[in-house]
């Protein structure tokens, strides 16, 4: 079993099977060896770690994807969600938010790439100023900038 | 009198049941956002993204033109990438040789006049990955038009991709050459200042080293004779001076340059310069990082780094040492958990470990 430790102090004694799914923690272990010391997880909170371990959980004894392989690199660029994943990621924007930030930090790829895809289906088919609106992002283009990048991307929107 | 009701009855509803609550984006990291860009995959959501700040429509520019492949090793490809180059007729331009091409074919860019190639190959450059072909573009590069987009690029790449900036260097492209010079001017223009957050400099005589501080949001070139702002001005060393106390004291390091041969990695030393913040960290988590303030001093190392062979033996000692050393765990687990923090790969990791170990043995007995 491996100790984790959150940032709010709460323990969790994890399968290592389970939590190998975490690149970072999996090279952790392979460094230290076995140890009875807790891994401290100072980005992440406990009611996000349940989350995350829920997800590993799910995918225990599945193989690890292969790490380092860029999503973009194999053309992978659809948005397809297997169902589990889709209500699994069912969860306020906080939340998602806050399992994405963790499972980059955990580094646990294809967790990442379902959080990251979830974000995009929400961004399909929206607007900028609808985007802005859903993700609070603060419009800083002066309107001169603005009138440049609809040129410089009126060629897109043509085609 | 029934509106006094009504209101309370909202009031109630809205603290009760908050309805909306956007998570705020600012807060994820670009790497992040660049995986996002990565998965949509209507080019209209990708616009959209693009245009709503600065930030994204950097990343979504990198995003979108990453995905271009050109075989620089191929008579084909090389031909294709002189094609791009110049304004004249591209005529079927290989396109067997542009893969995942989606958003740009090269008949579009035929009838493109040479500026506007040239702000769209910026992108295609930014996101390539492969440096060789990146170096090719550089000798294409031979009018101001193209030469001042090839700038950009370079200081884009390392603004999104930081590790690329040793990178670059090793495989000899200069950031600091006159290319660059002139062309910090620009960078207001593009109007990505709130990107900027990496300091550089540059001590002719000493070679080349450079400083991150993350938490300064100004770039400074920084040669014998002036400093150059991000902001597009030319600035007198007074105006410098005023930026931060960091900043002044990492100048006189940086400028003063000791001789000695005491040898850093690239990672660890880019570690400590960009963060030196942490020593205290480091320090209580029983890190002695005294080696690494002598390392902001030695610029020599620096230059010592370009030499990969050097490094790679270098490194092949240290983590020999390292498996002799008995460490605490417990020491080894924070250390790494510090690194975690500073976003660096799991071999950089290794690696400042490694050497961390052999910069002083007797804290991690």
């Amino acid at each position: 079993m491996v100790l984790l430790l959150t940032s709010d102090n709460e323990m969790f004694s994890v399968a290592e099977d389970v939590i190998k799914r975490s690149a970072y923690i999996k090279n952790m272990l392979e460094d230290v060896g076995e140890s009875d010391l807790p891994i401290p997880l100072p980005n992440v909170e406990s009611n996000v770690l349940v989350k995350i371990l829920e997800y590993c959980e799910h995918y225990r004894g599945e193989p690890l994807p292969a790490s380092d392989v860029d999503p973009a690199e194999i053309g992978d660029r659809s948005l397809d969600i297997a169902d589990w994943d889709q209500k699994y990621m069912a969860v306020d924007q906080e939340m998602l938010f806050e399992i994405i930030l963790a499972a980059n930090y955990l580094d646990i790829k294809s967790l990442l790439d379902v959080g990251c895809k979830t974000v995009a289906k929400m961004m399909k088919g929206k607007s900028s100023e609808e985007i802005r609106t859903l993700f609070n992002i603060a419009n800083d283009f002066t309107p001169e900038e603005e009138a440049q990048i609809r040129k410089e991307n009126a060629w897109a929107e043509c085609r | 009198m029934s509106t006094p009701l009504c209101l309370s009855v909202d009031i109630l509803r809205l603290t009760k049941f908050p309805i909306y609550n956007p998570i705020n984006i600012s807060r994820l990291p670009n790497e992040l956002l660049y995986h996002i860009f990565n998965v949509l995959e209507n080019k209209r959501d990708l616009i959209s993204l693009m245009r709503t700040c600065h930030r994204c429509h950097i990343v979504g520019a990198a995003t979108v033109y990453q995905s271009v492949t050109v075989d620089a090793g191929t008579k084909r490809g090389r031909a294709l990438l002189r094609a791009l180059s110049r304004r004249t007729r591209i005529g079927r331009v290989y396109a067997d040789q542009v893969k995942k091409f989606k958003y740009l074919s090269p008949i579009t860019l035929q009838v493109r006049p040479r500026e506007q190639i040239a702000q769209l190959l910026v992108r295609v450059l930014v996101g390539l990955r492969n440096l060789k072909i990146l170096k090719i573009w550089s000798r294409i590069f031979n009018d101001s038009v193209m030469e001042s987009h090839f700038s950009r690029t370079l200081v884009i790449r390392r603004r999104l991709h930081p590790i690329c900036f040793l990178d670059d260097m090793k495989r000899g492209f200069s950031p600091y050459s006159r290319l660059i010079l002139p062309n910090l001017r620009q960078l207001d223009v593009m109007g990505h200042t709130e990107l900027i957050r990496i300091i550089r400099f540059r001590q002719r005589s000493l070679g080349t080293a450079f400083c991150s501080l993350q938490h300064l949001e100004i770039q400074v070139y920084c040669d014998e004779n002036a400093f150059y702002v991000s902001n597009g001005n030319y600035a007198l060393p007074e105006i410098f001076l005023q930026l931060s106390p960091e900043l002044k004291q990492l100048r006189s390091l940086v400028l003063r340059g000791p001789a000695t041969d005491r040898f850093l990695p690239e990672n660890f030393l880019k570690l400590l310069i960009e963060y030196p913040e942490a020593y205290p960290a480091l320090e209580a988590l029983g890190v002695n990082v005294r080696p690494a303030r002598w390392a902001c001093e030695c610029s020599e190392t620096v230059t010592h780094c370009h030499d990969y062979t050097l490094l790679e033996e270098k490194r092949n000692i240290v983590l020999q040492r390292l498996e002799t050393l008995a460490y605490s765990k417990q020491a080894l687990i924070y250390f790494r958990t510090a690194l975690t923090e500073f976003r660096l790969n799991e071999e950089s990791k290794r690696w400042c470990i490694a050497n961390a170990a052999l910069q002083c043995p007797g804290r991690w007995s």
